[in-house]
Protein backbone atom coordinates (compact mmCIF):
# COMPACT_ATOMS: atom_id res chain seq x y z
CA UNK A 1 0.00 0.00 0.00
CA UNK A 2 2.64 2.48 1.03
CA UNK A 3 4.37 1.71 -2.24
CA UNK A 4 1.57 3.02 -4.43
CA UNK A 5 2.18 6.71 -4.79
CA UNK A 6 -0.46 9.21 -3.69
CA UNK A 7 -0.11 11.09 -6.91
CA UNK A 8 1.48 9.95 -10.16
CA UNK A 9 1.97 11.53 -13.56
CA UNK A 10 2.34 8.84 -16.22
CA UNK A 11 3.78 10.14 -19.46
CA UNK A 12 1.63 13.24 -19.28
CA UNK A 13 1.46 15.76 -22.11
CA UNK A 14 -0.53 18.95 -21.91
CA UNK A 15 -1.19 21.17 -24.90
CA UNK A 16 -2.89 24.56 -25.00
CA UNK A 17 -4.19 26.02 -28.20
CA UNK A 18 -3.87 29.63 -29.18
CA UNK A 19 -6.23 29.54 -32.11
CA UNK A 20 -4.96 26.51 -34.02
CA UNK A 21 -1.40 27.11 -32.81
CA UNK A 22 -0.51 24.49 -30.19
CA UNK A 23 1.56 25.46 -27.14
CA UNK A 24 2.99 22.34 -25.53
CA UNK A 25 3.22 23.10 -21.82
CA UNK A 26 4.25 19.64 -20.59
CA UNK A 27 5.61 16.76 -22.60
CA UNK A 28 6.09 13.19 -21.42
CA UNK A 29 6.10 14.10 -17.75
CA UNK A 30 6.72 11.16 -15.43
CA UNK A 31 6.82 11.68 -11.71
CA UNK A 32 5.24 10.44 -8.51
CA UNK A 33 4.67 11.66 -4.98
CA UNK A 34 4.54 9.12 -2.16
CA UNK A 35 2.45 9.17 0.98
CA UNK A 36 3.71 11.74 3.48
CA UNK A 37 6.41 12.96 1.16
CA UNK A 38 7.37 16.59 0.68
CA UNK A 39 8.25 17.04 -2.98
CA UNK A 40 9.37 20.30 -4.46
CA UNK A 41 9.26 21.12 -8.16
CA UNK A 42 11.58 23.77 -9.56
CA UNK A 43 11.95 24.92 -13.12
CA UNK A 44 12.18 28.00 -15.30
CA UNK A 45 9.25 30.35 -15.66
CA UNK A 46 6.63 29.13 -18.10
CA UNK A 47 7.80 25.51 -18.08
CA UNK A 48 4.42 24.21 -16.93
CA UNK A 49 4.68 24.08 -13.14
CA UNK A 50 1.28 25.62 -12.49
CA UNK A 51 -0.14 23.50 -15.28
CA UNK A 52 1.14 20.41 -13.48
CA UNK A 53 -0.75 21.36 -10.32
CA UNK A 54 -3.93 22.11 -12.28
CA UNK A 55 -3.73 18.62 -13.72
CA UNK A 56 -3.30 17.11 -10.26
CA UNK A 57 -6.28 19.08 -8.97
CA UNK A 58 -8.39 17.86 -11.87
CA UNK A 59 -8.99 21.38 -13.10
CA UNK A 60 -7.72 20.64 -16.57
CA UNK A 61 -7.45 17.40 -18.55
CA UNK A 62 -4.22 15.96 -19.94
CA UNK A 63 -3.83 15.65 -23.70
CA UNK A 64 -1.94 12.39 -23.38
CA UNK A 65 -0.99 10.06 -20.55
CA UNK A 66 -2.65 9.76 -17.15
CA UNK A 67 -2.70 11.61 -13.88
CA UNK A 68 -3.42 9.11 -11.12
CA UNK A 69 -4.48 9.87 -7.56
CA UNK A 70 -4.37 6.95 -5.13
CA UNK A 71 -4.62 4.47 -7.98
CA UNK A 72 -7.54 6.20 -9.72
CA UNK A 73 -7.21 8.42 -12.75
CA UNK A 74 -8.09 12.05 -12.02
CA UNK A 75 -11.09 12.81 -14.20
CA UNK A 76 -13.00 15.43 -12.32
CA UNK A 77 -12.19 17.99 -9.64
CA UNK A 78 -9.99 16.27 -7.08
CA UNK A 79 -11.42 17.35 -3.73
CA UNK A 80 -8.92 15.22 -1.83
CA UNK A 81 -6.23 17.81 -2.45
CA UNK A 82 -5.96 21.32 -1.09
CA UNK A 83 -4.62 23.81 -3.61
CA UNK A 84 -2.84 27.05 -2.80
CA UNK A 85 -2.79 28.71 -6.21
CA UNK A 86 -0.20 31.11 -7.54
CA UNK A 87 -2.79 33.91 -7.51
CA UNK A 88 -4.30 34.01 -4.07
CA UNK A 89 -7.88 33.53 -5.34
CA UNK A 90 -9.46 34.73 -2.12
CA UNK A 91 -13.14 35.61 -2.33
CA UNK A 92 -13.04 39.41 -2.55
CA UNK A 93 -16.47 39.77 -0.92
CA UNK A 94 -15.63 37.63 2.09
CA UNK A 95 -13.72 38.84 5.13
CA UNK A 96 -10.46 37.19 6.15
CA UNK A 97 -12.40 35.20 8.73
CA UNK A 98 -14.93 33.91 6.20
CA UNK A 99 -12.26 33.12 3.65
CA UNK A 100 -10.20 31.13 6.11
CA UNK A 101 -13.04 29.19 7.70
CA UNK A 102 -14.80 28.34 4.46
CA UNK A 103 -13.27 24.85 4.17
CA UNK A 104 -14.33 24.08 7.74
CA UNK A 105 -17.87 25.25 7.06
CA UNK A 106 -18.09 23.05 4.00
CA UNK A 107 -16.98 20.15 6.20
CA UNK A 108 -19.63 21.09 8.80
CA UNK A 109 -17.07 21.58 11.56
CA UNK A 110 -18.88 22.92 14.66
CA UNK A 111 -18.66 26.68 15.24
CA UNK A 112 -16.63 26.38 18.45
CA UNK A 113 -13.93 24.33 16.80
CA UNK A 114 -13.96 26.62 13.78
CA UNK A 115 -13.29 29.58 16.02
CA UNK A 116 -10.48 27.79 17.85
CA UNK A 117 -8.76 26.71 14.66
CA UNK A 118 -9.23 30.14 13.11
CA UNK A 119 -7.54 31.63 16.14
CA UNK A 120 -4.49 29.41 15.82
CA UNK A 121 -4.13 30.00 12.08
CA UNK A 122 -4.52 33.76 12.47
CA UNK A 123 -1.72 33.55 15.00
CA UNK A 124 0.39 31.42 12.71
CA UNK A 125 -0.02 33.67 9.69
CA UNK A 126 0.20 36.93 11.60
CA UNK A 127 -3.25 38.04 10.49
CA UNK A 128 -4.59 38.62 13.98
CA UNK A 129 -6.61 41.81 14.13
CA UNK A 130 -7.44 41.59 10.44
CA UNK A 131 -10.26 39.03 10.69
CA UNK A 132 -12.84 41.55 9.53
CA UNK A 133 -10.81 43.00 6.68
CA UNK A 134 -11.64 42.29 3.09
CA UNK A 135 -8.87 40.96 0.78
CA UNK A 136 -8.62 44.33 -1.00
CA UNK A 137 -7.63 45.83 2.34
CA UNK A 138 -4.65 43.50 2.80
CA UNK A 139 -1.13 43.71 1.44
CA UNK A 140 0.01 41.22 -1.20
CA UNK A 141 1.95 39.20 1.34
CA UNK A 142 -0.98 39.15 3.76
CA UNK A 143 -3.25 37.85 1.03
CA UNK A 144 -0.78 35.07 0.37
CA UNK A 145 -0.69 34.17 4.04
CA UNK A 146 -4.47 34.25 4.15
CA UNK A 147 -4.76 31.84 1.25
CA UNK A 148 -2.23 29.59 2.96
CA UNK A 149 -4.29 29.55 6.16
CA UNK A 150 -7.48 28.92 4.20
CA UNK A 151 -6.11 25.66 2.80
CA UNK A 152 -4.04 24.36 5.71
CA UNK A 153 -6.83 24.94 8.23
CA UNK A 154 -8.98 22.09 6.95
CA UNK A 155 -6.05 19.64 6.73
CA UNK A 156 -6.54 18.14 3.28
CA UNK A 157 -4.70 14.84 2.86
CA UNK A 158 -2.49 16.30 0.17
CA UNK A 159 -1.59 19.94 -0.40
CA UNK A 160 -0.54 21.49 -3.71
CA UNK A 161 1.32 24.77 -3.29
CA UNK A 162 2.21 27.10 -6.13
CA UNK A 163 4.95 29.50 -5.05
CA UNK A 164 3.08 30.29 -1.84
CA UNK A 165 5.87 32.35 -0.30
CA UNK A 166 7.13 34.20 -3.35
CA UNK A 167 5.55 37.49 -2.28
CA UNK A 168 7.07 37.42 1.20
CA UNK A 169 10.29 39.06 2.30
CA UNK A 170 13.23 36.81 3.17
CA UNK A 171 12.73 36.97 6.90
CA UNK A 172 9.00 36.27 6.96
CA UNK A 173 9.61 33.56 4.41
CA UNK A 174 11.94 31.74 6.78
CA UNK A 175 9.43 32.00 9.59
CA UNK A 176 6.79 30.55 7.28
CA UNK A 177 9.18 27.76 6.31
CA UNK A 178 9.68 26.93 9.93
CA UNK A 179 5.94 26.87 10.60
CA UNK A 180 5.20 24.86 7.49
CA UNK A 181 7.82 22.29 8.50
CA UNK A 182 6.31 22.14 11.97
CA UNK A 183 2.80 21.58 10.62
CA UNK A 184 4.08 19.02 8.18
CA UNK A 185 5.98 17.20 10.94
CA UNK A 186 2.79 17.06 12.97
CA UNK A 187 0.37 16.03 10.27
CA UNK A 188 2.61 14.35 7.69
CA UNK A 189 0.45 15.74 4.93
CA UNK A 190 1.73 14.91 1.47
CA UNK A 191 2.95 18.12 -0.13
CA UNK A 192 3.75 19.04 -3.71
CA UNK A 193 5.44 22.40 -3.59
CA UNK A 194 6.24 24.58 -6.60
CA UNK A 195 8.91 27.22 -6.32
CA UNK A 196 11.55 28.97 -8.34
CA UNK A 197 13.69 29.41 -5.25
CA UNK A 198 16.26 26.61 -4.90
CA UNK A 199 17.10 27.51 -1.31
CA UNK A 200 13.45 27.20 -0.41
CA UNK A 201 13.16 23.87 -2.18
CA UNK A 202 16.18 22.41 -0.40
CA UNK A 203 15.09 23.75 2.98
CA UNK A 204 11.68 22.14 2.78
CA UNK A 205 11.66 19.10 0.56
CA UNK A 206 12.49 15.42 0.82
CA UNK A 207 12.96 15.30 -2.89
CA UNK A 208 13.39 17.90 -5.59
CA UNK A 209 12.21 17.53 -9.17
CA UNK A 210 13.78 19.82 -11.72
CA UNK A 211 11.76 20.51 -14.85
CA UNK A 212 13.24 21.51 -18.18
CA UNK A 213 12.26 24.66 -20.03
CA UNK A 214 8.99 24.44 -21.95
CA UNK A 215 7.78 21.90 -22.89
CA UNK A 216 8.39 20.77 -19.34
CA UNK A 217 9.55 17.28 -18.50
CA UNK A 218 11.58 15.90 -15.63
CA UNK A 219 15.18 16.83 -16.15
CA UNK A 220 16.64 15.85 -12.83
CA UNK A 221 15.48 14.37 -9.56
CA UNK A 222 17.32 14.64 -6.31
CA UNK A 223 16.81 13.27 -2.85
CA UNK A 224 17.49 15.83 -0.12
CA UNK A 225 19.03 13.87 2.70
CA UNK A 226 19.44 16.70 5.15
CA UNK A 227 18.43 15.57 8.65
CA UNK A 228 15.09 16.62 10.09
CA UNK A 229 13.88 18.58 11.93
CA UNK A 230 15.54 21.30 9.89
CA UNK A 231 16.07 24.83 11.03
CA UNK A 232 15.54 27.19 8.07
CA UNK A 233 17.65 29.83 9.80
CA UNK A 234 20.84 27.79 10.03
CA UNK A 235 20.42 25.12 7.37
CA UNK A 236 22.05 27.14 4.63
CA UNK A 237 25.36 27.20 6.45
CA UNK A 238 25.76 23.41 6.38
CA UNK A 239 28.21 22.07 3.78
CA UNK A 240 25.73 19.39 2.66
CA UNK A 241 23.36 22.17 1.73
CA UNK A 242 25.94 23.76 -0.56
CA UNK A 243 26.63 20.47 -2.30
CA UNK A 244 22.97 19.94 -3.07
CA UNK A 245 22.59 23.54 -4.16
CA UNK A 246 25.55 23.33 -6.57
CA UNK A 247 24.31 20.10 -8.13
CA UNK A 248 20.80 21.44 -8.70
CA UNK A 249 22.00 24.78 -9.93
CA UNK A 250 24.19 23.06 -12.52
CA UNK A 251 21.11 21.29 -13.84
CA UNK A 252 18.92 24.35 -13.80
CA UNK A 253 21.05 27.23 -14.99
CA UNK A 254 21.10 26.55 -18.75
CA UNK A 255 17.34 26.37 -18.84
CA UNK A 256 16.75 29.39 -16.65
CA UNK A 257 17.88 31.61 -19.49
CA UNK A 258 15.54 29.84 -21.87
CA UNK A 259 12.61 30.47 -19.54
CA UNK A 260 10.00 33.02 -20.45
CA UNK A 261 10.11 36.42 -18.74
CA UNK A 262 12.70 35.48 -16.12
CA UNK B 1 3.84 38.27 12.69
CA UNK B 2 5.58 41.08 10.91
CA UNK B 3 2.63 43.28 11.78
CA UNK B 4 2.87 42.43 15.44
CA UNK B 5 6.61 43.02 15.42
CA UNK B 6 6.02 46.42 13.89
CA UNK B 7 3.57 47.12 16.70
CA UNK B 8 6.19 46.35 19.33
CA UNK B 9 8.87 48.46 17.75
CA UNK B 10 6.49 51.36 17.37
CA UNK B 11 5.04 51.11 20.89
CA UNK B 12 6.11 54.68 21.56
CA UNK B 13 4.41 56.08 18.51
CA UNK B 14 1.29 53.98 18.59
CA UNK B 15 -1.81 55.49 17.02
CA UNK B 16 -4.41 56.42 19.60
CA UNK B 17 -8.13 56.73 18.99
CA UNK B 18 -8.13 60.41 19.94
CA UNK B 19 -5.45 61.26 17.37
CA UNK B 20 -6.67 63.29 14.47
CA UNK B 21 -6.00 62.24 10.93
CA UNK B 22 -6.77 63.86 7.67
CA UNK B 23 -8.53 60.84 6.23
CA UNK B 24 -10.45 59.87 9.34
CA UNK B 25 -14.14 59.14 8.74
CA UNK B 26 -15.31 62.47 10.27
CA UNK B 27 -14.00 64.45 7.34
CA UNK B 28 -16.18 62.29 5.06
CA UNK B 29 -19.14 63.33 7.20
CA UNK B 30 -18.14 66.99 6.95
CA UNK B 31 -18.06 66.67 3.22
CA UNK B 32 -21.49 65.07 3.19
CA UNK B 33 -22.94 68.02 5.10
CA UNK B 34 -21.38 70.45 2.64
CA UNK B 35 -22.74 68.41 -0.24
CA UNK B 36 -26.25 68.45 1.16
CA UNK B 37 -26.03 72.18 1.87
CA UNK B 38 -25.02 72.91 -1.72
CA UNK B 39 -27.88 70.80 -3.02
CA UNK B 40 -30.40 72.60 -0.83
CA UNK B 41 -29.11 76.01 -1.89
CA UNK B 42 -29.31 75.08 -5.54
CA UNK B 43 -32.86 73.79 -5.16
CA UNK B 44 -33.86 76.97 -3.34
CA UNK B 45 -32.32 79.08 -6.11
CA UNK B 46 -34.26 77.22 -8.79
CA UNK B 47 -37.52 77.56 -6.86
CA UNK B 48 -36.95 81.29 -6.39
CA UNK B 49 -36.20 81.74 -10.06
CA UNK B 50 -39.30 79.77 -10.99
CA UNK B 51 -41.44 81.83 -8.61
CA UNK B 52 -40.00 85.07 -10.03
CA UNK B 53 -40.30 84.06 -13.67
CA UNK B 54 -43.87 82.93 -13.35
CA UNK B 55 -46.23 85.65 -14.51
CA UNK B 56 -43.31 87.92 -15.44
CA UNK B 57 -41.36 86.11 -18.15
CA UNK B 58 -43.62 83.17 -18.79
CA UNK B 59 -47.33 83.09 -18.43
CA UNK B 60 -48.48 81.42 -15.24
CA UNK B 61 -50.83 79.14 -17.16
CA UNK B 62 -47.86 77.22 -18.56
CA UNK B 63 -45.62 76.81 -15.58
CA UNK B 64 -47.78 77.59 -12.55
CA UNK B 65 -45.65 78.73 -9.59
CA UNK B 66 -43.99 77.00 -6.63
CA UNK B 67 -46.33 78.52 -4.06
CA UNK B 68 -49.38 77.29 -5.97
CA UNK B 69 -47.84 73.85 -6.37
CA UNK B 70 -47.07 73.77 -2.66
CA UNK B 71 -50.62 74.83 -1.88
CA UNK B 72 -51.90 72.01 -4.05
CA UNK B 73 -49.71 69.48 -2.25
CA UNK B 74 -50.90 70.78 1.11
CA UNK B 75 -54.48 70.57 -0.10
CA UNK B 76 -53.99 66.96 -1.20
CA UNK B 77 -52.25 66.19 2.04
CA UNK B 78 -55.23 67.37 4.10
CA UNK B 79 -57.81 65.75 1.87
CA UNK B 80 -55.86 62.50 2.25
CA UNK B 81 -55.47 62.26 -1.53
CA UNK B 82 -51.71 62.59 -1.44
CA UNK B 83 -50.95 59.60 0.75
CA UNK B 84 -53.67 57.42 -0.79
CA UNK B 85 -52.52 57.93 -4.35
CA UNK B 86 -48.84 57.85 -3.49
CA UNK B 87 -49.38 54.66 -1.56
CA UNK B 88 -51.17 53.04 -4.48
CA UNK B 89 -48.53 54.00 -7.02
CA UNK B 90 -45.65 53.06 -4.72
CA UNK B 91 -47.40 49.81 -3.87
CA UNK B 92 -47.76 48.91 -7.54
CA UNK B 93 -44.20 49.91 -8.36
CA UNK B 94 -42.69 48.07 -5.41
CA UNK B 95 -44.73 44.90 -5.89
CA UNK B 96 -43.95 44.86 -9.58
CA UNK B 97 -40.32 45.61 -8.86
CA UNK B 98 -40.00 42.76 -6.39
CA UNK B 99 -41.77 40.23 -8.59
CA UNK B 100 -39.80 41.32 -11.67
CA UNK B 101 -36.52 41.25 -9.77
CA UNK B 102 -37.13 37.83 -8.31
CA UNK B 103 -38.23 36.32 -11.62
CA UNK B 104 -35.47 38.09 -13.58
CA UNK B 105 -32.88 37.01 -11.04
CA UNK B 106 -33.94 33.37 -11.05
CA UNK B 107 -34.20 33.10 -14.84
CA UNK B 108 -30.93 35.05 -15.21
CA UNK B 109 -29.23 32.55 -12.89
CA UNK B 110 -30.57 29.60 -14.87
CA UNK B 111 -29.38 31.12 -18.15
CA UNK B 112 -25.99 32.08 -16.77
CA UNK B 113 -25.37 28.76 -15.07
CA UNK B 114 -26.66 26.37 -17.73
CA UNK B 115 -24.97 27.44 -20.95
CA UNK B 116 -27.15 25.10 -23.01
CA UNK B 117 -30.39 26.73 -21.86
CA UNK B 118 -29.00 30.12 -22.81
CA UNK B 119 -27.87 28.94 -26.25
CA UNK B 120 -31.31 27.54 -27.05
CA UNK B 121 -33.53 30.27 -25.62
CA UNK B 122 -31.41 33.36 -26.27
CA UNK B 123 -33.10 34.41 -29.56
CA UNK B 124 -36.58 34.04 -28.09
CA UNK B 125 -35.72 36.23 -25.11
CA UNK B 126 -34.12 38.84 -27.35
CA UNK B 127 -37.21 38.87 -29.57
CA UNK B 128 -39.52 39.49 -26.62
CA UNK B 129 -37.09 42.02 -25.18
CA UNK B 130 -37.07 44.11 -28.34
CA UNK B 131 -40.79 44.73 -27.91
CA UNK B 132 -41.51 48.04 -26.15
CA UNK B 133 -43.01 46.71 -22.94
CA UNK B 134 -45.58 49.48 -22.49
CA UNK B 135 -47.14 48.26 -25.73
CA UNK B 136 -48.24 45.23 -23.72
CA UNK B 137 -50.48 47.38 -21.53
CA UNK B 138 -53.64 47.03 -23.66
CA UNK B 139 -53.23 43.26 -23.71
CA UNK B 140 -52.77 43.20 -19.95
CA UNK B 141 -55.91 45.30 -19.53
CA UNK B 142 -57.83 42.61 -21.42
CA UNK B 143 -56.25 39.86 -19.37
CA UNK B 144 -56.12 41.34 -15.90
CA UNK B 145 -58.63 44.20 -15.93
CA UNK B 146 -57.83 47.74 -14.93
CA UNK B 147 -57.02 47.12 -11.27
CA UNK B 148 -53.90 46.83 -9.16
CA UNK B 149 -52.82 43.52 -10.76
CA UNK B 150 -52.51 44.91 -14.24
CA UNK B 151 -50.08 47.64 -13.16
CA UNK B 152 -48.07 45.27 -11.03
CA UNK B 153 -47.72 42.85 -13.90
CA UNK B 154 -46.81 45.55 -16.40
CA UNK B 155 -44.14 46.83 -14.00
CA UNK B 156 -42.90 43.32 -13.28
CA UNK B 157 -42.49 42.56 -16.99
CA UNK B 158 -40.46 45.72 -17.56
CA UNK B 159 -38.24 45.12 -14.53
CA UNK B 160 -37.88 41.42 -15.33
CA UNK B 161 -35.91 42.02 -18.52
CA UNK B 162 -33.57 44.59 -17.03
CA UNK B 163 -32.73 42.41 -14.06
CA UNK B 164 -32.63 39.27 -16.16
CA UNK B 165 -30.01 40.54 -18.60
CA UNK B 166 -27.77 41.91 -15.89
CA UNK B 167 -28.04 38.82 -13.73
CA UNK B 168 -27.36 36.62 -16.72
CA UNK B 169 -24.16 38.41 -17.65
CA UNK B 170 -23.10 38.69 -14.01
CA UNK B 171 -23.47 34.96 -13.46
CA UNK B 172 -21.76 34.13 -16.73
CA UNK B 173 -18.80 36.37 -15.92
CA UNK B 174 -18.10 34.82 -12.54
CA UNK B 175 -14.42 33.90 -12.27
CA UNK B 176 -13.91 30.29 -13.28
CA UNK B 177 -10.90 30.10 -10.99
CA UNK B 178 -12.85 31.15 -7.92
CA UNK B 179 -15.55 28.59 -8.65
CA UNK B 180 -12.92 25.88 -9.12
CA UNK B 181 -11.09 26.72 -5.95
CA UNK B 182 -14.25 26.58 -3.85
CA UNK B 183 -15.29 23.34 -5.57
CA UNK B 184 -11.89 21.95 -4.77
CA UNK B 185 -12.49 22.73 -1.11
CA UNK B 186 -15.42 20.36 -1.34
CA UNK B 187 -18.30 22.79 -1.91
CA UNK B 188 -21.43 21.48 -3.63
CA UNK B 189 -23.27 23.45 -6.29
CA UNK B 190 -25.68 25.28 -3.92
CA UNK B 191 -22.72 26.45 -1.83
CA UNK B 192 -20.84 27.55 -4.92
CA UNK B 193 -23.87 29.53 -6.07
CA UNK B 194 -24.38 31.15 -2.69
CA UNK B 195 -20.76 31.92 -1.81
CA UNK B 196 -19.24 32.63 -5.19
CA UNK B 197 -21.68 33.18 -8.02
CA UNK B 198 -24.28 35.31 -6.24
CA UNK B 199 -21.82 37.74 -4.62
CA UNK B 200 -19.89 37.98 -7.86
CA UNK B 201 -23.02 38.63 -9.92
CA UNK B 202 -24.37 41.10 -7.38
CA UNK B 203 -22.43 44.01 -8.89
CA UNK B 204 -24.13 43.45 -12.24
CA UNK B 205 -27.49 42.71 -10.60
CA UNK B 206 -27.39 46.07 -8.84
CA UNK B 207 -26.78 47.83 -12.13
CA UNK B 208 -30.02 46.18 -13.27
CA UNK B 209 -31.84 47.19 -10.11
CA UNK B 210 -30.74 50.80 -10.34
CA UNK B 211 -31.87 51.25 -13.93
CA UNK B 212 -35.07 49.39 -13.08
CA UNK B 213 -36.30 51.95 -10.55
CA UNK B 214 -37.51 54.60 -13.01
CA UNK B 215 -38.89 51.88 -15.28
CA UNK B 216 -40.82 50.38 -12.41
CA UNK B 217 -42.53 53.74 -12.02
CA UNK B 218 -43.14 53.97 -15.75
CA UNK B 219 -44.99 50.68 -15.57
CA UNK B 220 -47.14 51.77 -12.68
CA UNK B 221 -47.84 55.30 -13.93
CA UNK B 222 -48.52 54.39 -17.55
CA UNK B 223 -50.87 51.70 -16.30
CA UNK B 224 -52.69 54.27 -14.18
CA UNK B 225 -52.85 56.82 -16.96
CA UNK B 226 -54.38 54.33 -19.35
CA UNK B 227 -56.89 52.84 -17.04
CA UNK B 228 -57.49 53.90 -13.51
CA UNK B 229 -59.21 56.18 -11.07
CA UNK B 230 -56.48 55.90 -8.51
CA UNK B 231 -52.75 56.51 -8.16
CA UNK B 232 -50.42 59.37 -9.01
CA UNK B 233 -50.80 58.60 -12.72
CA UNK B 234 -54.51 59.24 -12.32
CA UNK B 235 -53.85 62.49 -10.40
CA UNK B 236 -51.60 63.54 -13.24
CA UNK B 237 -54.17 62.80 -15.94
CA UNK B 238 -56.98 64.40 -13.96
CA UNK B 239 -55.05 67.62 -13.28
CA UNK B 240 -53.84 67.89 -16.84
CA UNK B 241 -57.33 67.16 -18.10
CA UNK B 242 -58.61 70.14 -16.12
CA UNK B 243 -55.71 72.30 -17.35
CA UNK B 244 -54.63 72.53 -13.73
CA UNK B 245 -50.90 73.20 -14.15
CA UNK B 246 -50.23 73.45 -10.43
CA UNK B 247 -51.84 70.05 -9.90
CA UNK B 248 -49.85 68.55 -12.75
CA UNK B 249 -46.59 69.82 -11.28
CA UNK B 250 -47.63 68.63 -7.84
CA UNK B 251 -48.25 65.13 -9.24
CA UNK B 252 -44.86 65.17 -10.97
CA UNK B 253 -43.14 66.21 -7.76
CA UNK B 254 -44.88 63.37 -5.98
CA UNK B 255 -43.47 60.97 -8.55
CA UNK B 256 -40.01 62.41 -8.07
CA UNK B 257 -40.35 61.91 -4.32
CA UNK B 258 -41.37 58.26 -4.75
CA UNK B 259 -38.58 57.66 -7.21
CA UNK B 260 -35.97 59.35 -5.03
CA UNK B 261 -36.96 57.36 -1.96
CA UNK B 262 -36.90 54.19 -4.02
CA UNK B 263 -33.48 55.00 -5.48
CA UNK B 264 -32.04 55.86 -2.12
CA UNK B 265 -33.15 52.54 -0.62
CA UNK B 266 -31.48 50.66 -3.46
CA UNK B 267 -28.32 52.72 -3.00
CA UNK B 268 -28.20 51.91 0.70
CA UNK B 269 -28.69 48.24 0.07
CA UNK B 270 -25.99 48.30 -2.57
CA UNK B 271 -23.54 50.19 -0.39
CA UNK B 272 -24.04 47.57 2.30
CA UNK B 273 -23.92 44.44 0.17
CA UNK B 274 -21.04 45.65 -1.99
CA UNK B 275 -19.08 47.20 0.87
CA UNK B 276 -16.14 44.95 0.06
CA UNK B 277 -15.60 47.04 -3.06
CA UNK B 278 -15.07 50.22 -1.09
CA UNK B 279 -11.30 50.49 -1.11
CA UNK B 280 -9.55 53.43 0.51
CA UNK B 281 -6.95 55.17 -1.58
N1 LIG C 1 -4.99 28.64 -19.88
C1 LIG C 1 -3.96 28.66 -20.72
N2 LIG C 1 -4.16 28.89 -22.05
C2 LIG C 1 -3.13 28.90 -22.90
N3 LIG C 1 -1.87 28.70 -22.56
C3 LIG C 1 -1.58 28.48 -21.27
C4 LIG C 1 -2.61 28.46 -20.29
N4 LIG C 1 -2.05 28.22 -19.08
C5 LIG C 1 -0.74 28.10 -19.32
N5 LIG C 1 -0.44 28.25 -20.63
C6 LIG C 1 0.89 28.16 -21.23
O1 LIG C 1 1.51 27.01 -20.73
C7 LIG C 1 2.85 27.27 -20.39
C8 LIG C 1 3.11 26.88 -18.96
O2 LIG C 1 2.37 27.72 -18.10
P1 LIG C 1 2.44 27.59 -16.52
O3 LIG C 1 1.53 28.61 -15.94
O4 LIG C 1 2.23 26.19 -16.12
O5 LIG C 1 3.96 28.01 -16.23
P2 LIG C 1 4.75 28.03 -14.83
O6 LIG C 1 5.81 27.03 -14.91
O7 LIG C 1 3.80 27.95 -13.72
O8 LIG C 1 5.41 29.48 -14.89
P3 LIG C 1 5.70 30.52 -13.67
O9 LIG C 1 6.88 30.02 -12.94
O10 LIG C 1 6.00 31.79 -14.40
O11 LIG C 1 4.46 30.57 -12.86
C9 LIG C 1 3.10 28.73 -20.69
O12 LIG C 1 3.78 28.81 -21.90
C10 LIG C 1 1.74 29.34 -20.84
O13 LIG C 1 1.75 30.33 -21.83
MG1 LIG D 1 3.09 29.23 -12.34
Amino acid sequence: MSDTPVLAFEDVTKVFYKGSQPVVALEGLDMAVREGEFVSVVGPSGCGKSTLLNLAAGLSPAAKGRVVYRGKPVEKINTAVGYITQHDNLLPWATVRKNITMGLKIRKVPAAERAARLESYLELTGLKGFENHFPAELSGGMRKRCSLARTLIYSPEMVLMDEPFSALDAHVKMIMHKELLRIWDEQRTTILFITHDLVEAITLADRIVVLSARPGCVKQEMQVDLPRPRDPFTLQTSPDFSVIFETLWDGLKDDIYKGENV
Amino acid sequence: MSDQAAGEIGAKRRVRAEDEFRDAPQSALDFMIIRIAIRLLLTAAILLLWQYASGRWIEEYWISRPTDVAAKIVEWWYSGDLLTHMGITAGEAISGFLIGTLAGGVVGFIFGWFKRVAEILDPIIIAIYSLPKVALAPLFIIWFGIGFEMKVILTAVIVFFLVFFNTYSGVRDTSRELIDIVRLMGAKTPQVLWWVVLPSALTAIFVGLRVSVPYALIGAVVGEMMASNRGVGFLLMQSAGQFDTAGTFAALLTLIAISAAFNESIRYLEAYLLRWKEVQR
